[in-house]
C-alpha cells in the first residue's frame, strides 16, 4: 500500500503538470503550518477608524474592515480552509465512491436501497440538517466540523460513482474476473475502482471548491470557525460589503481558492493519467 | 421494462412520500419559532402572539397537524404562510415561472454549451485551448455566486447601463405590452442572472464531461473507427460521445431541483424573485407550511431526477436492464 | 405597540432639522415626475389594519389618510401641533369631547366622500385588531352628527386624546368594506385593488417586482406634484444599492456605511440621515448562562457591568461600523427622542484604566497569571452571542474582543443563525447578546425591555435586569403633564446600573436621486410627505414625462 502510494507520487512527479500542483499545494499547506509562526497575529485590530486600508509597505496585502492584516489572515486562514477543506472532501469523496460502487456493482435491492436512501437525503435541505445539529451541539470543534461536512457531502458523488459502476459492470474484464471466480469486493477494488476514478477525482477538485466557501456560509450560520479564527471563505463574506471601496479585502482571499483549486485539478489530472488501467 | 418501470416507480414515490415525513417532523425540531420569527423585533402582546399561534395551529399535538397537513394537501391546499399571511400555493405559483426561466436557462446552457465545450476539451486535450478553458471554467468555479453577481451587476448595470440591475420587469413595461415586448424585457432582465449562475456552475459539467470523453476516446474501437479513415468529428459525435454520456445522465438528475430551487444567491443579488429566495426566507423564518410546500417541488423533482437518470442509463446501455 | 402606529410625546428639536414643515399645497402644478423606492419588501396587502409594517403599512399610508397629522413639531400632547388631514377642523365641547369636522371635499379614490360612517366604521374595526384596541383603549365612543362631524369621547382626561384619534386610525371605506369580514380582508379584491382616501391611487402590482401608485387627480389638499410612485422591490441591500447607483431607483433608505460611501462617490445622488427608532447594544445578562435560578457568576456585579463599559471607546467603534450619522447614548435612547436626554448631556468617555481598577476592586484580578483575569478560580471568560443578519453587529462584537482582550478579559464571539440566537436570547441561554431594536417613538415604551414586570418574559427583558424604581417612574411618567422628569431619572438609573453596553443609535441613511427640487423626509413615516416632492424644472428624466394615466 506504502509502495502504491510512493510509486503513484512518483509517477505524478513526473508529469509537469503533476508537478506544478504538487509543488503549489506543497507550498501552500507549509506556508499555512509555518508562516503563523512568523507573520502577525490575525486578529490584531491596529487602528479601527482606519478601517480598510490600500496594500502598503506596512501591511503588504492591505488591510480588511476592522483593520487586520490581511497577508496574516490569509496564512493563518489557510490552516482552516484547507484542512477543512481536504479532510471532509477526502472523506465524501471515500464514502461516495464505497456507497456508489457497491451499489452500482451489486444491483438489485441493495441498489435500489442505497439510491434510495441517497435520494431521500438529497431531498432534505443541508441547511436543515445543520441547524438542527446546531441545536443538539452549539459549540462543536473542527474534527466534528469535518466530519459533518464530509458526511452530508457525499449523495451526489455517489451518484456519478454508481452511473460508473452500472457502465463498466459488463464491461470484458470485469466479466472476466467474476467468471475466474473474483470475489466482489477484489473485482470492486481492483478493476471497477480504478476505472471510477476518472470522475472521483473531477468530484474531488469541485469539492475542495465548494467546500471552502462552504465552509464561510456555515460559521455565518453558527457551526465551524468562529470570528476573529480567520478562513478564506469567511474573509470574503465578512468584506462583501466593501468589494467596491476595498477590493483587496476579498480579492487576495479570493486568489488564494482559486490558486488552490488550479492546483488541486493540476495533480487531480495527473493522478487520473498515472492510475488510468489503460497506461498500466 | 414496464414491470422495472412500475417497481421503479414505486420506490420513487416511497422515498418521497418518506422524505417529506421525516421532513414534516424534523423541521420542528430545529430551535426557533415561526410566529415570533414574523414578529421580529416589533412589540406585540403575549396575546396577539397566541391569537397567531392558534390560527395555525402551531400548538397543535404533531400528528394532529400533520394528518391536517396530509388532509390539505390532497386537496391541493398547502395551508397559509405564517411570513406572508397568504396560500402557500399562491406564492409559489407567483413565483415558480421566475426560478423556472431562470433554472431552466441555465441547465439549458450547461447541457449545450458546457457539454459542448467539455467535449472540445477532450478532443484539444493538452492544448491550449483545454488548459486556458480549464484555468477559466475553474476560476469561475471557485468564485462565490454573489461575488461574482455583484461585480457583473457593477460592471454591466451600473457601470454602463447594458442590462438592469435587478428585477424580472422594468416599470416602464405597462401591462398592456405585446408578447414580444415582454419577452425582449424579461430577457434582458435574465442575462445578468443566467451568466453568474452559468459560471460558477459551468465548470462541473465541463470537468466530467472532458474527462469522460478522454476515457472514451482513447477506447479500441474508436481507433478502428479512426483507423477507417471516419473523420475525426464522426468518430467524435456518433461514436464516442454516446458512450460519455453516463455521468451527463447523472448530472442531469443531479442538477434538475435547480428549476425549482434556482440559486438564492443569484435571486437576492439580481432581485430574481424566485422559489429559492421563498424557500431560503422560509427556513430563516421557520415558516412551515411554505416550507413543506417547497420542499414537496423540490423532493419530487430530486426523486425524478433519479427516476429519469435510470432510464436514460437503460437507453444508452441496454445492458443495464438485464441483470 | 408596533412602533409605526408611533407615539411621540413631547417635541423635539433635533426633529426640525429634518421634517419640513407641511405647508398645504393649494396650487396645482405641472412638475410631472415620477419616485422609484427602493423596497425589502413586496406590499401583498397594503390595507390598514391588515398591514401595520413593513411595504404594507408604507403603501398604505400614501393611499389612505388620518383625521389630522402630527406637525413639524411631531408633538403628540395637546391638540395644537396638529396640521389637518381628513378633518379640517377641530374644537372641544369639554375634557372628554373632541369634535372632527370632516373636510367635505374629501374624497375616495372610486369618486364617493368620505363621510363620518367611514371614521365611525374604521373605529369598529380597529376594536377587532388586539393591539389597535389596546392603543385606543381610552376612546369610549366614536359617534356621528350629520355626514360630516365626528364626536370622539374619552374615558378620562389625558394629554394625549387628539393623537390617539388621528394617529392610530388610517380612514376606511365603509361602503366597500362593510361587508367584508376582518379574516378575510387579506386576501380579498380590496387588498388586492385598495380604493384609498388619500394622495396616491392604486395602479397595480406586479407580485415580488413592484406596486404602482399614480397622483389622485382630485385629491382635495391638491393633487401631489409626482405623478407616480413606484416600490421596487429588491430583498438584497446590495440590489438596492445597484438599483440606487444604476438611475434604477430614485430613493433607497437603510444604507450602511459602505453603501453610504458609494452614494456619495455618485455625482446625481445625495446622502440624507433622518431619526430613526433603531438602537444597538449588547445586553448583559444578570442570570447565569441558561440558569435564571441563579445570578451570572461575573455578570450579577454592576460594578463589573460599568467597568466593561468604561472599557470600550463606544463612539469611535460606532463611527468606524456606521459612520458619522450615529449617536452614542447611556441609555435605550433612539435618536427618534433624543429629547429625552438632558440638553447637552455627555457620555461617560472611555478610561481603561479606571475599568482595570473597577475590576480589580471586584476581586477580578490575573491570579493564575495565565492573561485571563480570575476571581475565586473563575476565569473571566464571557460568550458573545451575535445574530448574523447585519454585518454591523458581528463588527462590534468582534471589535469589542479585541479590545478587552488587553485587559485580560476574553470573550468568545458566536455568529449565530437569526432564530436561533433569539431562541438563546429567550431562554436566557447567553451571557452577552448583541442585540438591536426599533423602538417606539417614545420612552414609555421601555417598560418592554427594562422593567420587572417583565423579566424573562420571550422577546422582552431577557436579561433579567430589575429596577423596582424605574417600573415605578414608568407609570407616573405615563399619567403625567410633564413625563420628561420621570424619563430623565430612568436614564440615570439605567446609567448606573449598566444592563447593557449602549453601542450605538444610528440613523435612517437615506439616497436620494438629486432631481428632486424638494425631498422632505417624515421620521415616523417616510414618504408621508412625499406629495410635496417635485422634480426641478428642466431636470427630468425620460421615465418623469410617462403621462398615460390609464
Amino acid at each position: 500500500m506504502k509502495d502504491l502510494f510512493i510509486d503513484t507520487l512518483r509517477k505524478v512527479w513526473a508529469l509537469r503538470a503533476g508537478r506544478a500542483g504538487i509543488v503549489i499545494l506543497t507550498l501552500a499547506f507549509l506556508s499555512a503550518a509555518f508562516l503563523p509562526l512568523i507573520t502577525q497575529s490575525p486578529i490584531v485590530q491596529a487602528n479601527i477608524e482606519e478601517g480598510a486600508t490600500r496594500p502598503s509597505t506596512h501591511h503588504v496585502l492591505g488591510t480588511d474592515q476592522l483593520n487586520r492584516d490581511i497577508l496574516a489572515r490569509i496564512v493563518w486562514g489557510g490552516r482552516t480552509s484547507l484542512t477543512v477543506a481536504f479532510l471532509s472532501v477526502l472523506l465524501s469523496v471515500t464514502l461516495g465512491a464505497m456507497v456508489g460502487l457497491v451499489a452500482g456493482y451489486h444491483g438489485g435491492w441493495l441498489d435500489a436501497l442505497l439510491m434510495r436512501l441517497v435520494d431521500g437525503a438529497l431531498s432534505i435541505p443541508r441547511l436543515f440538517i445543520l441547524l438542527l445539529l446546531l441545536a443538539l451541539q452549539q459549540d462543536i470543534g473542527l474534527t466534528m466540523f469535518i466530519l459533518v461536512l464530509g458526511t452530508t457531502g457525499w449523495f451526489g458523488v455517489s451518484r456519478i460513482v454508481r452511473g460508473e459502476a452500472l457502465r463498466l459492470r459488463h464491461a470484458s474484464y470485469v466479466q472476466a474476473a467474476e467468471a475466474l471466480g473474483a470475489r466482489s469486493h477484489r473485482v470492486i477494488f481492483r478493476h471497477l475502482f480504478p476505472n471510477a476514478m476518472g470522475p472521483l477525482l473531477v468530484a474531488a477538485t469541485l469539492g475542495v471548491g465548494d467546500v471552502i466557501l462552504l465552509e464561510a456560509g456555515l460559521s455565518f450560520l453558527g457551526l465551524g470557525i468562529m470570528p476573529p479564527t480567520p478562513s478564506w471563505g469567511g474573509m470574503i463574506h465578512e468584506s462583501r460589503e466593501i468589494m467596491f471601496t476595498g477590493w483587496w479585502t476579498n480579492v487576495f482571499p479570493l486568489l488564494s481558492i482559486v490558486i488552490t483549486v488550479l492546483a488541486v485539478n493540476l495533480v487531480g489530472e495527473a493522478l487520473r493519467d498515472v492510475l488510468d488501467p489503460m497506461n498500466a | 421494462m414496464i414491470r422495472w418501470l412500475l417497481i421503479r416507480t414505486a420506490q420513487a414515490l416511497a422515498t418521497l412520500a418518506a422524505a417529506l415525513v421525516i421532513l414534516f417532523f424534523l423541521m420542528r425540531l430545529v430551535p426557533g419559532d415561526p410566529v415570533t420569527a414574523f414578529i421580529g423585533d416589533r412589540a406585540m402582546s403575549q396575546a396577539d402572539v397566541q391569537r397567531i399561534r392558534d390560527r395555525y395551529c402551531l400548538d397543535c399535538s404533531l400528528p394532529h397537524q400533520f394528518s391536517q397537513f396530509i388532509g390539505r394537501a390532497f386537496r391541493g391546499d398547502l395551508g397559509t404562510s405564517i411570513q406572508h399571511q397568504r396560500p402557500v400555493t399562491q406564492l409559489m405559483a407567483e413565483r415558480l415561472p421566475a426560478t423556472l426561466l431562470l433554472g431552466g436557462s441555465t441547465l439549458f446552457l450547461n447541457f449545450t454549451l458546457g457539454l459542448a465545450l467539455g467535449v472540445w476539451q477532450a478532443v484539444r486535450k493538452g492544448r491550449t485551448v483545454d488548459r486556458l478553458l480549464t484555468a477559466v471554467s475553474l476560476v469561475g468555479y471557485a468564485v462565490p455566486s454573489f461575488w461574482l453577481g455583484l461585480i457583473l451587476a457593477w460592471m454591466f448595470a451600473v457601470r454602463l447601463h447594458w442590462f438592469p440591475s435587478s428585477g424580472i420587469t422594468s416599470i416602464q413595461l405597462s401591462s398592456e405590452a405585446g408578447p414580444i415586448e415582454t419577452a425582449l424585457d424579461i430577457g434582458r432582465h435574465l442575462v445578468l442572472p443566467v451568466v453568474t449562475l452559468s459560471v460558477v456552475s459551468i465548470a462541473a459539467m465541463m470537468r466530467y464531461q472532458r474527462n469522460a470523453m478522454i476515457e472514451v476516446l482513447r477506447l479500441d474501437y474508436i481507433r478502428t473507427a479512426r483507423a477507417k479513415g471516419l473523420a475525426e468529428s464522426t468518430v467524435v459525435i456518433r461514436h464516442a460521445w454516446r458512450n460519455a454520456l453516463f455521468p451527463i445522465l447523472t448530472l442531469f438528475g443531479l442538477w434538475l431541483p435547480i428549476l425549482a430551487t434556482g440559486s438564492v444567491f443569484v435571486e437576492s443579488v439580481f432581485g430574481w424573485s424566485g422559489l429559492g429566495l421563498l424557500a431560503t426566507n422560509a427556513i430563516g423564518g421557520r415558516d412551515y407550511p411554505v416550507l413543506m410546500g417547497s420542499a414537496i417541488l423540490v423532493s419530487t423533482l430530486i426523486v425524478l431526477g433519479g427516476l429519469i437518470t435510470d432510464i436514460g442509463y437503460m437507453i444508452l446501455d441496454p445492458q443495464v436492464r438485464h441483470r | 405597540m408596533p412602533r409605526s402606529r408611533s407615539r411621540i410625546a413631547v417635541a423635539s428639536c433635533a426633529l426640525l432639522l429634518t421634517s419640513t414643515v407641511l405647508l398645504p399645497a393649494q396650487r396645482q402644478t405641472n412638475d410631472h415626475g415620477v419616485v422609484i423606492i427602493a423596497t425589502g419588501a413586496d406590499a401583498p396587502a397594503p390595507v390598514p389594519t391588515v398591514a401595520t409594517f413593513g411595504t404594507n403599512w408604507e403603501v398604505a399610508n400614501l393611499l389612505f389618510l388620518r383625521l389630522a397629522e402630527m406637525g413639524p413639531t411631531l408633538t403628540s400632547v395637546g391638540d395644537r401641533g396638529f396640521i389637518p388631514a381628513l378633518a379640517r377642523a377641530w374644537n372641544r365641547r369639554d375634557s372628554l369631547t373632541l369634535v372632527f369636522e370632516l373636510d367635505p371635499r374629501a374624497l375616495w379614490h372610486d369618486g364617493r366622500p368620505v363621510t363620518a360612517a367611514d371614521v365611525i366604521f374604521t373605529f369598529a374595526r380597529s376594536q377587532e385588531i388586539p393591539d389597535l384596541a389596546s392603543a385606543l383603549r381610552r376612546v369610549k365612543s366614536v359617534s356621528a352628527e350629520g355626514d360630516h362631524r365626528v364626536i370622539f369621547r374619552f374615558v378620562r382626561f389625558y394629554p394625549e386624546q387628539l393623537y390617539d384619534a388621528t394617529h392610530q386610525m388610517l380612514i376606511m371605506p365603509q361602503h366597500l368594506l362593510k361587508d367584508i369580514p376582518l379574516d378575510s380582508l387579506p386576501t380579498s379584491a380590496f387588498a388586492q385593488k385598495p380604493v384609498g382616501n388619500g394622495p396616491f391611487r392604486w395602479v397595480r402590482r406586479v407580485p415580488g417586482q413592484l406596486i404602482e401608485l399614480a397622483a389622485f387627480d382630485r385629491f382635495f389638499l391638491g393633487r401631489p406634484k409626482i405623478d407616480r410612485v413606484y416600490f421596487r422591490v429588491a430583498s438584497d441591500p446590495d440590489a438596492r444599492l445597484n438599483l440606487l447607483l444604476a438611475g434604477e431607483a430614485d430613493v433607497a433608505q437603510s444604507l450602511s456605511l459602505p453603501a453610504e460611501d458609494r452614494v456619495r462617490q455618485d455625482s446625481n445622488l445625495v446622502v440624507t440621515a433622518v431619526p430613526s427608532g433603531g438602537i444597538t447594544y449588547a445586553l448583559f445578562n444578570q442570570k447565569a448562562n441558561g440558569d435564571r435560578g441563579k445570578p451570572h457568576p461575573i455578570l450579577s456585579d454592576p460594578v463589573v457591568r460599568r467597568a466593561l463599559i468604561l472599557a470600550l471607546d463606544r463612539p469611535q467603534m460606532a463611527r468606524s461600523v456606521y459612520g458619522g450619522h450615529t449617536s452614542v447614548p447611556d441609555g435605550p435612547v433612539p435618536q427618534m427622542f433624543a429629547w429625552v436626554q438632558a440638553p447637552g448631556e455627555r457620555i461617560v468617555p472611555s478610561d481603561t484604566a479606571r475599568a482595570r481598577a473597577m475590576l480589580a476592586s471586584a476581586g477580578w484580578l490575573d491570579h493564575d497569571r495565565d492573561g485571563i483575569l480570575d476571581k475565586n478560580g473563575i476565569p473571566f471568560e464571557l460568550s458573545v452571542n451575535t445574530p448574523n443578519r447585519t454585518p454591523q453587529r458581528p463588527m462590534l462584537a468582534q471589535q469589542m474582543q479585541a479590545r478587552l482582550l488587553p485587559l485580560g478579559i476574553k470573550l468568545n464571539v458566536r455568529l449565530m443563525e437569526y432564530e436561533v440566537s433569539q431562541t438563546m436570547r429567550d431562554s436566557g441561554q447567553f451571557d452577552i447578546d448583541m442585540a438591536s431594536a426599533n423602538l417606539d417613538p417614545t420612552p414609555s415604551g421601555w417598560d418592554w425591555s427594562w422593567s420587572c414586570a417583565n423579566v424573562a418574559k420571550k422577546r422582552q427583558n431577557v436579561g433579567s435586569y430589575c429596577n423596582p424604581e424605574i417600573d415605578s417612574l414608568l407609570l407616573k411618567a405615563q399619567s403625567s403633564r410633564d413625563p420628561v422628569v420621570h424619563y430623565r431619572r430612568i436614564l440615570a438609573l439605567i446609567r448606573s446600573d449598566a444592563p447593557a453596553i449602549f453601542l450605538s443609535s444610528p440613523a435612517n441613511v437615506i439616497g436620494v436621486n438629486k432631481r428632486y427640487a424638494s425631498h422632505p423626509f417624515r421620521p415616523e413615516m417616510l414618504w408621508l410627505s412625499l406629495r410635496h416632492w417635485s422634480v426641478t424644472p428642466g431636470q427630468q428624466l425620460p421615465r418623469d414625462r410617462v403621462t398615460s394615466t390609464p
